[in-house]
């Protein structure tokens, strides 16, 4: 007792020529705020206790309704992997698949689809032309067949047999009437 | 209609040839919403979730001869929903060559812009929260807070002991904790 009193008076006469009541501070209107605060941290954090009431997400409608039907399909049809649609359109090794078709069909389009044209004398017509001319509606498919023959080439012998098989010409037939 | 079959009753059915697609349907009526919600707590998206509990039920439809009452039959079912949307979110990681973390992180951000969720900032806050739990703890959390799993029936899904989950459970609450009060 002798030391705490001792003790005690030392300490008072250190502090003695001290001014400050409180050596800690807060921030100012810290403790009017303090209140809101702690209720609104209460207020946040869910009851982890129990078990929550609260159902965030959401379906379309009508999805439970028709999943049965969907499952009942898959089952019936043997199919083994459900297939969405989207799924498919975004995986990339599909786009790229999708592209390459596209670019492949849209190429063979506009090449077999281009205007074809042949050389007259020096000019140059599309077949649509010719076909559309009178002229041509008046040549004798003997004058086709000499004009073909004189354009024939490796290349075009195919075309002379189309053309002979697409309008059922037996060749027999023309060279004996040569 | 479907409740009032026990799924003992249920599985009889479904092992006679003439009535095992009733039987069936009449299962997947009983356990559809349950499985879904699970499922689509942990891959975020309706339309994955959509996929893997068809895939879910395709599977069960294979495998539910082969049952033999060894685990409650929801356990069992419960199972293989977990097992699903995990295999899911490991393909998703590979198909894109990203890190657990970056599945997740994609998960939050979709959240947010999901039209088909509805909840508040602080459920906002909840989920993405969730997700940045580890796998295990997260799953936890999910079945024991949303769905309202007992911890014996945690075990028996996961496969795991009773003290573990209770241990999981309590550090995925302060995780969370912290991440609603810190944001």
């Amino acid at each position: 007792m002798k030391n705490e009193e001792f003790s005690d008076e030392k300490l008072k006469e250190l502090l003695k020529n001290s001014t400050s009541s409180q050596s800690f501070n807060v921030p100012k209107g810290y403790f009017e705020e303090l209140p809101e605060k702690v209720m609104n941290s209460i207020n946040v954090l869910p009851d982890f206790d129990k078990q929550s009431a609260v159902q965030p997400f959401e379906v379309p409608s009508n999805y439970f309704e028709e999943l049965p039907f969907v499952i009942n399909d898959r089952i019936l049809s043997g199919r083994k992997e459900s297939v969405s649609i989207w799924k498919w359109i975004f995986n990339p090794t599909k786009q790229i698949i999708a592209a390459l078709s596209i670019t492949i069909i849209a190429g063979s389009y506009f090449y077999f689809s281009r205007t074809k044209t042949i050389e007259i004398n020096n000019s140059t017509c599309t077949v649509e032309e010719i076909s559309e001319s009178p002229y041509f509606e008046s040549l004798s498919d003997d004058d086709l067949i000499d004009f073909l023959a004189s354009q024939q080439d490796e290349n075009t012998i195919d075309e002379y047999d189309q053309y002979l098989l697409d309008n059922d010409i037996d060749i027999s037939q023309l060279e004996k009437s040569l | 209609m479907t409740e009032e079959f026990s799924d003992q009753e249920l599985l009889e059915k479904f092992r006679e040839e003439g009535s095992r697609h009733y039987a069936f349907n009449l299962l997947v009526k009983k356990y559809q919403q349950r499985l879904y919600w699970h499922i689509r707590r942990i891959v975020i998206d309706h339309d994955d979730s959509n996929d893997i509990i068809q895939n879910v039920f395709i599977k069960v439809w294979k495998a539910l001869d082969g049952f033999r009452n060894d685990s409650q039959l929801y356990t069992w079912l419960y199972r293989i929903a977990t097992n699903e949307s995990i295999t899911f979110l490991n393909s998703k990681k590979k198909r894109f060559t990203i890190s657990f973390d970056d599945v997740e992180h994609e998960l939050s951000d979709h959240l947010a812009s999901d039209p088909l969720f509805t909840g508040d900032k602080i459920q906002l806050k909840l989920q993405q929260a969730i997700l940045t739990l580890p796998p295990q703890q997260r799953l936890v959390f999910n079945m024991k807070y949303f769905d309202g799993l007992k911890y014996e029936q945690i075990a028996e899904i996961l496969n795991t002991s009773v003290g573990g989950l209770k241990a999981n459970y309590h550090h995925a609450v302060k995780k969370i904790e912290k991440y609603i009060l810190g944001s």
